[in-house]
Parts: structure tokens; sequence; C-alpha cells
């Protein structure tokens, strides 16, 4: 079936003053975004392999405490690494899937993105503890004369006081900005429940 | 980029403005929706197998992309700076009696729309836009039966508005 597009309603709607877009802009656009892809790919590989070519660089400085502490933590961070990319996996550049299809997807890496957040936010804690179970490791080992240690440790508490409610602040309303971009969607969709 | 995409680009500038304006009434966001739904559709375009027409293919990607763009940018608070107007003031002075009306008209016309939920507004502005009622149905994702009843309602309101204007 077809409908009438001879119809008064159509040739009104063909008729209307829009606004055109200016291909170089786009052209422009486009460019930087091929440059900004490949920064994030290069930014993503760097991520990766930054921690061990550091250790590998500073093997003759570290102690081995704390050279296997670090090669533990990377290989126990890799997962989780993993996880918030696979969370980011539904990219929106562009979608020609149907709308109720896309409408899913939109949905379900706004929820991740709530999810991104909140792990970000309970990352805090172990965090913590793996800084304090260090400076055990180090006393326990003897790596470090006590009151190095202790200078050291304050330091540590210094920067973790102030970084720590940082992170808690810019966690929380990132994961309260995709809570309500969630909410709006749900709304304009006339939704009122959460997927 | 490629002469291809330019010209089929040129040729549906006016149907990305249309969908723009669907989604957007500030004149600045919807200059911004713009640009972003034509980056998408360029995008896009290069991965067009023919399965649909290049028209239906394009208002899939317009029309998915405003839906995101709204997604993100419904309710959010602007820039005082932000210029609120909808439209820039059109050349009255040139306009006739008859022209202004129909401005008028469409002014109505793009209100109603916009208060529309999402899926009926695409419903509504594809079968404007020429589609038939299976390709809008597969580009919303719904049955034929279905866009025609949602097509039906809308248009009843919709002319009704007009008429209230008139």
């Amino acid at each position: 079936m077809m409908p009438n597009n001879q119809d008064p309603l159509s040739q009104l709607w063909q008729q209307q003053e829009v606004q055109k877009p200016d291909l170089n802009v786009i052209n422009k656009a486009w460019r930087i975004m091929q440059v900004k892809q490949k920064l994030y790919a290069c930014l993503d590989i760097l991520g990766l392999f930054i921690p061990i070519l550091m250790l590998y660089l500073n093997r003759e400085k570290l102690d081995s405490f704390t050279a296997g502490y670090f090669v533990v933590l990377t290989f126990l961070l890799l997962p989780f690494g993993a996880y918030i990319l696979w969370l980011r996996r539904c990219s929106m550049g562009w979608s020609s899937e149907n709308t109720e299809r896309h409408i899913h997807n939109l949905k379900r890496q706004i929820a991740n993105n709530i999810k991104i957040a909140a792990l970000g936010k309970l990352s805090i804690w172990p965090i913590g503890v793996l800084v304090v179970l260090h400076y055990v490791g180090l006393f326990y080992f003897d790596v470090l004369p006590v009151d190095r240690l202790i200078r050291k440790g304050l330091i540590s508490v210094c920067v973790f006081a102030v970084l720590f409610p940082a992170m808690w602040i810019w966690a929380t309303r990132r994961e309260n900005r995709f809570k309500k971009e969630l909410s709006d969607l749900n709304n304009l969709l006339g939704i009122d429940k959460e997927p | 980029m490629s002469t291809d995409f330019k010209q089929i680009l040129k040729e549906h500038a006016p149907l990305l403005g249309r969908v723009a304006a669907t989604y957007e009434a500030n004149f600045h966001m919807r200059q911004e929706l713009l640009q972003e739904i034509t980056l998408a559709v360029w995008q896009a375009l290069a991965k067009f197998k023919g399965d649909s027409s290049i028209k239906t293919y394009i208002l899939r990607v317009a029309h998915n992309k405003a839906i995101t763009h709204v997604a993100y940018h419904a309710k959010q608070p602007r820039n005082d700076s932000y210029c609120e107007v909808e439209t820039p003031e059109p050349s009255k002075a040139k306009a006739t009696d008859e022209q202004l009306d129909q401005q008028r008209q469409i002014q109505q016309m793009l209100i109603h729309i916009r208060n529309m939920p999402i899926q009926t507004r695409q419903v509504v502005t594809m079968s404007m836009e020429g589609l038939s009622y299976d390709e809008i149905a597969d580009a919303c994702g719904i049955s034929s039966s279905n866009a025609g009843v949602v097509l039906n309602r809308a248009r009843k309101t919709l002319m009704e508005s007009i008429h209230d204007a008139q």
C-alpha cells in the first residue's frame, strides 16, 4: 500500500524552507573524526603496553616485591579493562538498523555507560585496598626503612585524600547524567520502565 | 569526499533538513543536528548495499541519528548565550498573504509533529516524504498494518491542527 503523497499535507511538508548542510564543514568534520579515531586507537594500544613497558624499563630499580606486585596487578586488571571495552562496544556513529533495534541499542549503550560510571565509583575502594596491601608488603618484606615507609605512606594518604573524593564526585555525576539521559529517552518514547 | 556521495547528499539535502526540523525547534541546535545527520549519512553511504531505495536508507540513518541526538540533548539546560529563536526571521516584506499563511501552517504542522511520540513522528514524516507503508514499517521495525494505523491517526490530528491554525 502506498500513502497518497499528492495530498495537501505532503505538499505542505515538502514546501517548508529548510537549512542545507554545509558539505565543506562535513568534509572537515569527517577528517577530524578520522584523526581522532586513529589517536584513540593509539591511546588504547599505548594504555595497554605502557605499564608493561614501564615495568620492563624500571626492572633494575624496582625491588622484587613491587615488580611482582605490579605484574600480578596488571594481569588482574586486564579482564577489568576488557570488560570496560566490551561495555563500550556499541559505537553510536551511525546506524542503518530499523528504529526499534536502534532504540534498543541506544538504551543498552546508555545503560552500559551507567555501569561504567558505577564501576569507576566502586573501583575506588579496591584501589585503596591495593595501595594499603602494597605498603603492608613493603613493610613485611622489609623493602624500605620504616621512616621512609611512613613518609611515603603519608604522601600517598594526602594524594588519595584529594584524588578519591574527586573521582567519587566525578563518577557519581556521570552516573546521574546517564541515568537522566535514559529516563529522558524513556519519557520521549513514552516508556516508564528502565530496560 | 567521493563525488558520488557529495552528489547524493546534495540531492537529498532538503530531505535531511526536514528530518532535522522534525526533531529540533531551536535554530542553532537544528543546524548542529543537520551537520550530525549529514555526517552520519555520508559515513553510512559507504555501506549501502542496495537492499532498499537510497532515499529509504538515508531516511533510516537520518532518523536514527536524530533519535540519538534527542536522547543525549533532550532537556539539557542550554547556555545563556544560546539563541532561543526557533527559526531566523522570515522575509516578511517580500512574502504575500498566501505565503505567510502557508508558513504559519508549516510552523503549526512542525510544532504538532515535534509533540508526537518518536515512532508516530517517524511514520508520519516518512509518509510525507513519499515512502510506502512497507518501507515505513521496515524502517521503523513495525508491521505494515501498525504503520497504517499510526499514520491514519496521526494524519487526522495533524489535519485538525492545521485547520485550527487557518
